[in-house]
């Protein structure tokens, strides 16, 4: 059975590769949010594996989310990703709910999977 | 406009100093008399001779301090008049026996005494006080006229310049019969007496009720001049009674010479003092406006002001929204002051400035009120400028921080934009790449595989420039995190170890943090690109609401603040209110310092 992935970003363009990537890699995405609200709500109904969630949104961090989905547990897994790097958010990408963190550059599936564990 | 200035300054300097030759005649005399000795008393009674031909010169010293101090009033040069007046009367020691320069001098001898009264009736104010006072001067004038006509024209044996009976009589004698001639001066001598009587009364009133502040300078001349006054009115009565009635109201003896010596020796220095005690009030009020600290104001200005003028109530005005107001703020009424008081107005092209509230007495002195209006409207100028510099000082720091705020704004929207626009393109590049490397699969043909995973190194490695460049417009840990981490993050990247000592809790205002991170990353950029330094220690810490950190490298040292780099970031600690300093450090390098101000 593939692992089910919620991939939450504001970039469409790097949401339609990273779709393409991650399912040739083995993922199943099974759902795409555009921001950090849309993103719990999505992960509240489908309850995927991992979500990846940009730690830059639109209406609230990545790291509101990713401790709205902890909360919740809507999602086993929670990444965080950005066009930044880790140091950049020092102790707080730490400090967050998340369970990994992986720069965006470097994203792959192999790289999801050391994250989620 | 200076050379004017100075040559008119000059000019007063100079006449100021050749006055003081006024002083070579009364000495001249003095000598001549002390010299020759003929004069009858010389011998009699040597002591009182010697300080009563020094009072002349006395008299003219204080007339000519009086004069300088102040200049423009009548009493210094009468009172330089009575001490030549003082002399004349001993002209017939000097002049021939028998013309009439021995009588003419002593007929003008007499006008010391209206003079005198005038001077210490009129001291300090040069200004009679009140009828009483300008009754008793006017008549004293006119019974030395009377006298001094007597002198000429009807001079009795024994009465004349040497009073000895055998003197020649006046060659402008007119009244030769003995008694009347008699008669006439001694009914004049005993008249003056009772004047002198009220002048000394008058010295006194005024003496008791001075004001505390006019005391210090007015009370030895009006002391010694009651004294002198009492003296001279006793001398009158006295030698009307024992000579026209053989009855000596004043025994003889050395009691009475003792007071009579004393007064004549007091009175003139007592003039002396109270003269020299005088300020002279423009020098004052220079000092006011030359003084080290520059001319002062508000109350400050009216303070000095007051010393200066010896106006203990001098009180400044400005206009108010409601009329005028003092320099404490609250209104004063111009319309409403007592009689006693004076108002002068200023203006500056026909809108008034400033009033100076003052005795009303200053008006007899138009120098003095002009001096006074120039300190103050040089005052008031003085804090216009100063006001209107604070205010563009004010505009321009106000300025430099706006530009500094929408300098990092605009860093901030290029950062977003190379993070959302290029940094992104890129990014999806890569993550395109790697599922074209995954679709491809391994068996896939490996020059292209090669070229796949150097396309995707290359890629990388823009994301991570285009990730730097970012990052050093506008550090995202700096926004998140807060300065502390955000230093923590620097020294981490630098390329040579940097030792840290951060004690910085919480927030600061972004202002401050933003400006402390931009120093820090240039101080450290520049350690690492020319300081030849192997190692750098970043501190930090807030304390007193002040943000203190320092970047101390082991480096070659040299760095100076001319260079533009430092310039920019001294511009840019000084748009927060903060300083920058480069010194060697003690072991060799450089310390950067810099203090910001933080408390919100």
């Amino acid at each position: 059975m593939r692992t089910t992935l919620l991939l939450v970003d504001d970039h469409a363009g790097f949401r339609a590769r990273a779709r393409v990537m991650l399912e040739a890699e083995g993922f199943d995405v099974v759902g795409e949010a555009a921001d950090g609200r849309s993103g719990l709500a999505m992960a509240e109904r489908l309850h995927p594996d991992v979500a990846l969630v940009d730690v830059q949104l639109p209406d609230i961090s990545g790291f509101e989310v990713a401790a709205g989905l902890r909360t919740s547990d809507s999602a086993r897994r929670i990444i965080l990703i950005s066009g930044r790097d880790e140091a950049e958010y020092g102790e707080r990408a730490a400090r967050s709910s998340a369970d990994g963190f992986i720069a965006k550059a470097d994203l792959s599936g192999d790289m999801v999977r050391a994250a989620s564990g | 406009m200076t050379g004017p200035v100075r040559g008119r300054t000059a000019a007063r300097h100079w006449t100021a100093t050749a006055r003081w030759l006024l002083l070579v005649p009364p000495i001249a005399m003095a000598y001549a008399m002390l010299a020759l000795g003929t004069h009858p008393t010389a011998a009699e009674n040597p002591l009182p001779y010697i300080t009563d031909t020094l009072t002349g010169i006395v008299l003219t010293v204080a007339g000519l301090l009086l004069w300088s101090r102040r200049p423009g009033r009548r009493t210094g040069p009468l009172l330089v008049a009575a001490g030549w007046l003082w002399y004349v009367g001993d002209a017939f020691i000097v002049a021939p026996s028998g013309t009439l320069a021995p009588y003419l001098g002593f007929a003008l001898h007499g006008f010391y005494d209206p003079i005198l009264a005038l001077v210490v009736l009129s001291f300090p104010d040069d200004r009679l006080p009140g009828r009483a006072e300008r009754w008793c001067v006017g008549a004293l004038t006119a019974l030395t006229v009377a006298l001094a006509t007597v002198r000429l024209f009807a001079t009795p044996p024994g009465f004349g310049p040497g009073y000895a009976p055998s003197d020649p009589s006046s060659p402008l004698l007119v009244i030769d019969n003995v008694d009347t001639a008699l008669g006439l001066n001694l009914f004049l001598r005993f008249l003056i007496g009772p004047v002198m009587f009220g002048v000394a009364a008058l010295a006194v009133r005024r003496l008791v009720t001075l004001r505390p502040s006019a005391r210090y300078v007015a009370a030895p001349v009006l002391a010694g001049g009651a004294a002198w006054t009492t003296f001279i009115a006793f001398g009158s009565i006295d030698g009307f009674l024992s000579y026209a009635l053989g009855i000596p109201i004043l025994a003889d003896g050395d009691v009475w010479n003792s007071i009579g010596y004393a007064t004549r020796v007091l009175g003139p220095l007592g003039i002396l003092l109270g003269v020299s005690r005088l300020r002279d009030r423009t020098s004052s009020v220079v000092e006011i406006v030359a003084g080290p600290l520059g001319a002062p104001q508000g109350s400050d200005l009216e303070g000095a002001l007051r010393q200066a003028f010896d106006d203990s109530s001098l009180q400044l005005a400005y206009p108010s929204a409601t009329g005028w107001a003092g320099a404490d703020g609250q209104p004063v009424d111009l319309d409403g002051l007592p009689p006693s008081r004076a108002a002068t107005i200023l203006d500056s092209g026909g809108v008034p400035s400033a009033a100076i509230i003052h005795d009303e007495v200053l008006l007899d002195d138009p120098t003095l009120v002009r001096t006074l209006t120039a300190v103050v409207r040089l005052a008031v100028d003085n804090e216009r400028l100063q006001a209107d510099l604070r205010t563009q000082l004010e505009e321009v720091r106000a300025s430099r921080a706006r530009i500094v705020e929408a300098a990092d704004a605009e860093r901030r929207r290029v950062e977003r934009d190379l993070h959302d626009g290029a940094q992104q393109r890129l990014v999806a590049l890569a993550v395109s790449l790697r599922t074209i490397r995954v679709r491809l699969g391994p068996d896939a043909n490996p020059a292209a595989l090669a070229e796949l995973d150097a396309a995707a190194v290359e890629v990388k490695a823009a994301i991570d420039e285009l990730r730097e460049l970012a990052h050093g417009l506008d550090p995202a840990i700096l926004r998140e995190a807060g300065l502390g981490p955000a230093l923590q993050s620097l020294a981490d990247r630098s390329p040579i170890p940097v030792r840290t000592d951060l004690q910085i809790d919480g927030r600061l205002p972004a202002r401050v943090e933003t400006t402390a991170w931009f120093v820090s990353a240039e101080a450290l950029a520049n350690v690492a690109k020319h300081a030849q330094a192997t190692t750098a220690t970043l501190t930090a810490r807030v304390a007193d609401g002040w943000l203190r950190l320092s970047v101390a490298d082991n480096g070659v040292g040299g760095a100076d603040l001319s260079g533009s780099g430092l310039r920019g970031l001294v511009d840019r600690v000084a748009a927060t209110d903060g300083m920058l300093t480069v010194q060697p450090a003690p072991g060799g390098g450089t310390v950067l310092a810099v203090a910001i101000p933080c408390a919100s």
